[in-house]
């Protein structure tokens, strides 16, 4: 058993094809340190399938979009809201 | 001046007001001009009969977007008051899943502002449509940034 703090967390969002791969609109994970890491745990939990959604989506943290660019080095923190984008179709 | 404008945005479960009421809230002695669009769920996709569609959202977020949308477009062109409403879950066929109307003291001014917020909202607020046709159903990703001839923000995979 690693030492990890397990106490931190954060609550991931699931939408449209996203929540429909999951079968969750939510859930709550053990704080990874990047959203590129988060991208590897769910690929892991949810296989290929999800990962080609998250491709093509963008994350939000705490409701702000995050450059598809940036997600490697963009830092998570101890209770982030982290949503799964897919290309939006309102209107 | 800009202290009095306001700013109207909702998501809703269920029917949207007529366009009358919502004209009748951005409505303001010192306007000329109201300029309103409605978006209305369409029968057809591609040649296939579409049943029915439904809508997810991130509704905080939505609105949120929706709120920075206003707000760029108050900084673009002078306007008054502004109406955002988007309807959520099942939309039955020819009803209205999108409204916004816009008052302005001249017609211009109203007309682009309704143009910019319906484009803006189709490429950057996080809601969702699904067609449901008699052979299956689909979640429409429409990413028109890639083809239309802007800053492509919502920044979906290019390769």
């Amino acid at each position: 058993m690693l030492d990890s703090d397990n106490s931190k967390q954060i609550n991931v969002l699931y939408f449209a094809a996203a929540k429909e791969i999951t079968g969750l609109s939510s859930e709550e994970l053990d704080l990874p340190p990047t959203l590129k890491h988060l991208t590897e745990i769910l690929t892991c939990k949810y296989g290929d399938e999800l990962r080609k959604i998250v491709d093509h989506s963008l994350y939000a943290i705490n409701m702000e979009y995050i450059e598809k660019k940036d997600e490697a080095n963009t830092g998570l923190k101890d209770k982030d809201e982290i949503a799964i984008i897919p290309p939006v179709s309102g209107g | 001046m800009a202290s009095n404008n306001r700013t109207y945005i909702q998501l809703f479960d269920g029917s949207l007001p007529t366009l009358d009421e919502a004209c009748h809230l951005v409505a303001s002695d010192s306007a000329g001009a109201i300029s309103t669009f409605s978006g209305t769920t369409r029968d057809n996709f591609n040649g296939k009969q579409v049943l029915k569609l439904e809508y997810e959202g991130y509704g905080p977020m939505a609105e949120k977007i929706l709120q920075e949308l206003v707000e760029e477009t108050r900084s673009k062109w002078e306007i008054q008051h502004v109406l955002v409403y988007h309807r959520l879950n099942e939309v039955p066929i020819g009803e209205a899943s999108v409204i916004i109307a816009v008052s302005s003291a001249h017609r211009r001014e109203a007309m682009q502002a309704v143009e910019y917020l319906i484009d803006e909202l189709k490429i950057r607020c996080p809601i969702w449509k699904k067609e449901f046709y008699v052979d299956g159903s689909i979640w429409k990703g429409s990413c028109e940034g890639c083809t239309a001839n802007k800053e492509h923000r919502h920044g979906h995979a290019n390769a």
